[in-house]
């Protein structure tokens, strides 16, 4: 085929960031994955609560949510330094870029830490009654992302002292951010629903 | 400039090396290409099809006769879990998702998927998950208690021993590996169409993948949250579905529903667009009505979702409930009908070419208006109230099913089969297997209608003779009989036609969309040239001097990403190699899986093996790393 009219397009650059990066979408679609079958978890924890004259059951009682407060606001914050991470990778800023995933990584930590001092708080378990199984599967599942995500952030770090920090590395950085996001997002929610819902209602 | 090359024989044999997988065995599993893993789907799903067939064959000559003894209760109830499993997680859905992985980035014009090694990842996790299956069925270990294995009876209490755990981590193992090829799939179709594919010239079988991957995306956690419910019930006592401490066993129905539902349509959709494809291509015409099918399999994708609890009706849900989803179940056989009205249309007057392709969608047309037809009659609930869990709804589900979709499917084998092999197959042979295929389903499923309007309740293993309905059974069986001589003579097809088939070309039905502009089978990069779109009809609306683009480097994996909406160029991005990390990673997953079916403590060493394969994955590596492109 030797074609006549030839679109050239050996000009175009070779990274794009955000909506324009074919890596941003996929993570986007991962986190909306994860966040239905968060979404039905969390709706299963309502239909069962229909079987309960009482929630929590009785005999279940749930600590004062200060350790969740706490974690809330640790990884709200945490979204702050994970962005402007994020902006820094785009400008290709590497040491701004490991210094702040690090300190984003730090609160992360602190905060997975609270959790499990939390979960060990509790006086009931996943096989005392329906209502355990769904509140310890709800706090596991988040529990779970949030290691992943300070795990995948570490590793992010480690990647990029080690270099080269080129064009993978930084997208890498980049795609970071949404997952970090997705998992602080719905700890906001299971806070609302499961920690503060179960303690004063 | 080493990346410009002058003549197209070099520019070939550049393309050629930069994207050729490694030879040997390693080269084997490291490979991401996407024809080669779409072919691997495709013969895995076909080869589940069997099984799942002889199954249904090994049934049939159970109920041919009242009061058999051919099959013990244990056996039959393990064949019709088996059966129904096997043909919905192993063989519909990835063999819809390999035919949309192997043709998908073809019709868009691209050189692979958005996430190569992902999608070789997808696919060992579905093999593993298949062959778990069946090693446990093979060794007493199969799943007994339904396809959807409904609690109590799936509980800890009536299922002892390891069956159910089986079914539920295969369950995680399909649903795993159809997420991450709805991700891929839909990443490819948002950023690498051939420039000038505009949203209104996406080929309408991507339009159905498209729609299928998002509903794959929302409705498989359903499956996922419910399985794993289930195991954890079985596995460390919670209580989600043990009425005596607060659970609930229907919560186990709508969760499984809220997937299952959609699962039809997972599988029904992909079919649209092969019947679309098929009558473009033999009415020589584009089709009738672009935008109200587009329109219409959005719309299923949608309402798709609002009619779970029609399966439920039976359960005693609220009245109220129970009308909203009757008029949302019988409100999707309006899209249902704009399609079927337009590919009429698109028929009509058209002097189309009667070949195999267009027959199978002909039978399409009567057997899914049958099925749909059965469908409104059970979408009301007191009909439904007669006819749930007998026959009436397996010939129900078997019109739907099997018209819907296996007819579709192969008229896309006989369609597609010379791009992916670059022979033809036998027309002669392919009119046997659509008659046989057609006379011999329509004996076999059409006589289920009358025994379940006679009360034959599903799942029985055998029924006494003074029921009457010996003899509507023996037709049944003789019509499976049937459907096996045609699946017989489709297999002898193939393998004539692999070794002395007449050679196809390029296009040989003269079709219009992009994956028939490149020769047959294709070449490792696709398309020697990236190719612009000019029309809706990628082949026939091409201006004479065809133009393409040129500038993407060829010593590298390098594709051209396009905008969103209007696939303008954006920019140009490199693609991942073969790589032996997704094996390792889908061993991974296999190993912690079916370890999970005997301790929890599989949870934290899944995380564990899985975080170190992809570790390794995404670790940046020494070859990786291109120079710089010259200036």
């Amino acid at each position: 085929m030797n074609a006549g009219k030839r679109l050239d397009v050996s000009h175009l650059p070779t990274i794009a960031f955000g909506p324009r990066a074919p890596l941003w979408w996929g993570q986007i679609w991962m986190c909306t994955i994860e966040s239905t079958v968060f979404a039905l978890m969390v709706a299963a924890y309502f239909y069962l609560r229909l079987n309960y004259s009482e929630w929590p059951p009785p005999g279940a009682i749930n600590p004062p949510p200060v350790l969740s407060t706490i974690c809330l606001v640790l990884l709200c914050f945490s979204s702050v330094p994970m962005y402007m991470a994020d902006v820094a990778a785009e400008n290709a800023e590497r040491n701004k870029v490991i210094g702040l995933l690090t300190f984003g990584m730090i609160l992360g930590s602190i905060a997975f830490v609270l959790r499990i001092k939390y979960l060990m708080q509790l006086n009931y378990h996943w096989n005392s009654h329906a209502y355990g199984s769904i509140v310890w599967t709800l706090l596991v599942t988040h529990t779970a992302h949030l290691i992943t995500a300070v795990v995948e952030t570490l590793v992010t770090i480690v990647i990029a002292i080690k270099g080269p920090f080129g064009e993978k590395q930084r997208l890498g950085v980049y795609s970071n951010g949404p997952y970090w996001d997705f998992v602080v997002i719905w700890w906001v929610i299971l806070y609302v629903v499961v920690i503060l819902g179960d303690y004063y209602l | 400039m080493s990346t410009v090359v002058d003549t197209d024989v070099g520019l070939e044999g550049q393309l050629q090396n930069t994207w050729q997988s490694d030879g040997g065995i390693i080269g084997w599993f490291s490979n991401t290409s996407h024809t080669t893993i779409g072919k691997r789907y495709i013969v895995t799903a076909l080869v589940f099809f069997v099984l799942a067939g002889i199954e249904a064959a090994l049934m049939r000559i159970q109920l041919s006769r009242p009061d058999n003894h051919f099959l013990n209760p244990d056996l039959y109830n393990q064949m019709f879990t088996m059966h129904g499993t096997t043909m919905m997680f192993l063989f519909a859905v990835p063999m819809m998702e390999g035919m949309g992985i192997y043709l998908v980035p073809l019709m868009v014009g691209t050189r692979n998927v958005a996430f190569p090694r992902l999608n070789a990842y997808g696919y060992f996790v579905y093999l593993f998950g298949g062959i778990l299956l069946y090693i446990a069925f093979f060794s007493n270990m199969g799943p007994d208690a339904g396809w959807f294995s409904y609690p109590p009876l799936s509980g800890p209490q009536y299922s002892p021993g390891k069956r159910v755990d089986t079914w539920a981590q295969m369950i995680t193992f399909t649903e795993l590996s159809g997420l991450v090829v709805a991700v891929e799939l839909i990443v490819t179709v948002f950023k690498q169409r051939a420039v000038g594919m505009t949203l209104n010239r996406i080929p309408l079988f991507v339009w159905a993948m498209l729609v299928t991957s998002f509903m794959i995306m929302f409705a498989m956690p359903g499956v996922i949250v419910d399985s794993l419910f289930l195991a954890l019930d079985r596995l460390i006592a919670t209580h989600f579905f043990n009425p005596a401490e607060g659970g609930d066993v229907l919560l186990y129905q709508h969760l499984f529903w809220f997937f299952g539902h959609p699962e039809v349509y997972i599988i029904f959709i992909p079919a649209m667009g092969m019947i679309s494809s098929i009558v473009t291509a033999f009415t020589r015409r584009p089709v009738f009505g672009y935008l109200p099918l587009v329109l219409s399999i959005v719309a299923t994708g949608f309402i798709g979702f609002g009619l779970w609890v029609h399966h439920m009706f039976a359960t005693g849900l609220p009245q109220l409930g129970e009308s909203f989803f009757t008029a949302a179940s019988m409100m999707i056989t309006i899209p249902s009908g704009v399609q079927i009205f337009c590919w009429i249309a698109s028929l009509w007057r058209s002097r189309p070419e009667f070949k195999t392709p267009l027959m199978f969608v002909i039978g399409f047309f009567l057997l899914f208006v049958m099925g749909g037809l059965t469908g409104v009659m059970v979408a009301s609930v007191p009909f439904d109230l007669q006819a749930h869990d007998t026959y009436f709804v397996v010939a129900h589900f078997h019109y739907v099913l099997i018209g819907g979709a296996v007819f579709p499917l192969f008229g896309a084998f006989y369609f597609w089969f010379p791009k992916l092999t670059g022979r033809m197959l036998s027309e002669r042979m392919g009119r046997w297997n659509f008659w046989l295929f057609f006379i011999g389903f329509n004996l076999t499923f059409f006589p289920m209608h009358i025994l379940g309007l006679k009360g034959m309740a599903r799942r029985v293993y055998t029924y006494p003779a003074e029921m009457g309905w010996g003899d509507l059974n023996m037709l049944a069986s003789i019509g499976t009989v049937i459907i096996a001589a045609s699946l017989l003579i489709f297999a002898i097809n193939v393998m004539v036609s692999l070794r002395s088939g007449a050679i196809a070309g390029d296009n040989p039905w003269n079709a219009d969309g992009l994956e028939w502009g490149t020769s047959s089978p294709p070449p490792v990069y696709n398309f020697l040239y990236l190719p612009v779109v000019e029309g809706r009809s990628a082949l026939w609306d091409r201006s004479a001097d065809e133009p393409v683009v040129c500038g993407v480097r060829s010593d590298r994996r390098e594709i051209l990403v396009t905008t969103l909406m209007d696939a303008a160029p954006d920019h140009r991005f490199v693609l991942p190699g073969p790589s032996m990390w997704p094996l390792g990673l889908a061993l991974a997953t296999a190993i912690a899986f079916i370890y999970g079916m005997f301790s929890p403590w599989a949870g934290p060493l899944a995380f564990v093996a899985a975080g170190i394969s992809l570790i390794g994955w995404f670790w940046p590596k020494k070859d990786e790393e291109h120079p710089e492109e010259p200036a």
